[in-house]
């Protein structure tokens, strides 16, 4: 969360199955994006936008969000009343 | 026929319930992904769809766990899931019990297992009806 520039919103949290955090981009029920943060270097992402979908996988150093995710969640998971975060 | 009365297969036109045990999920937009990712190879549903509303919670009192709370339902079509590239089948007991299957399996990478996994309940999700019991 930290990492997160501050031009994206904050993320809807919610507990796994497996004990990750999933961080939720919502936008609409047919247009979310989704990562999963758990004990891995490597984040599992997956999105859906109307009738298309996708997923993969991401490495993540601890310090910066790999630039493809970033624009996928800017892309696809900016909601409509986003707050956006102020420093 | 199973001992519930029902048959063996799960139609397509079937609706299905997924009972949310945590406010986490689901909002104020429905049911959200969480709600529909397994934690190992099926997840588990009931052969009932929103209505009778009264049966419905029936169920959810009789079969989830004495020490969760239901808060409501997903409802989601056998069609969508199978739509979605999984299946689901009958698993009796508990009566009208089923699960989802044939989730992706990456065994040598767990992430991208978790990957694939999440973009199928994103659609499971998408495509579902919350029906709240509070």
């Amino acid at each position: 969360m930290r990492v997160l520039p501050d031009d994206v919103p904050m993320p809807e949290l919610a507990p796994e199955p497996d004990g990750a955090i999933s961080l939720d981009w919502v936008h609409s029920r047919a247009r979310v994006f989704s990562i999963s943060a758990g004990r891995s270097d490597r984040l599992a992402y997956a999105w859906l936008d109307g009738t298309d979908s996708g997923h993969g996988v991401a490495r993540f150093d601890g310090e910066r969000i790999p630039p493809l995710v970033l624009d996928a969640i800017r892309e696809i998971g900016f909601p409509v009343n986003a707050s956006i975060r102020v420093a | 026929m199973l001992p519930s009365g029902l048959p063996e297969h799960v139609a397509d036109e079937e609706d299905l319930a997924r009972f949310l045990t945590s406010s986490s999920q689901f909002s104020a937009l429905g049911v959200k992904w969480v709600a529909f990712l397994p934690k190992d190879q099926k997840k588990s549903v009931f052969r009932h769809g929103a209505e009778p509303r009264q049966k419905l919670i029936e169920i959810a009192r009789a079969y989830i766990s004495s020490t969760a709370t239901v808060h409501g339902a997903g409802i989601i079509r056998a069609e969508t899931i199978r739509s979605a590239g999984l299946d689901v089948i009958a698993e009796e007991p508990p009566p009208r019990h089923a699960d989802i299957v044939g989730w992706p399996v990456v065994a040598m990478d767990p992430e991208l297992q978790k990957a694939h996994r999440k973009e199928r309940a994103l659609i499971l999700a998408a495509n579902s009806a919350l029906v709240r019991f509070t």
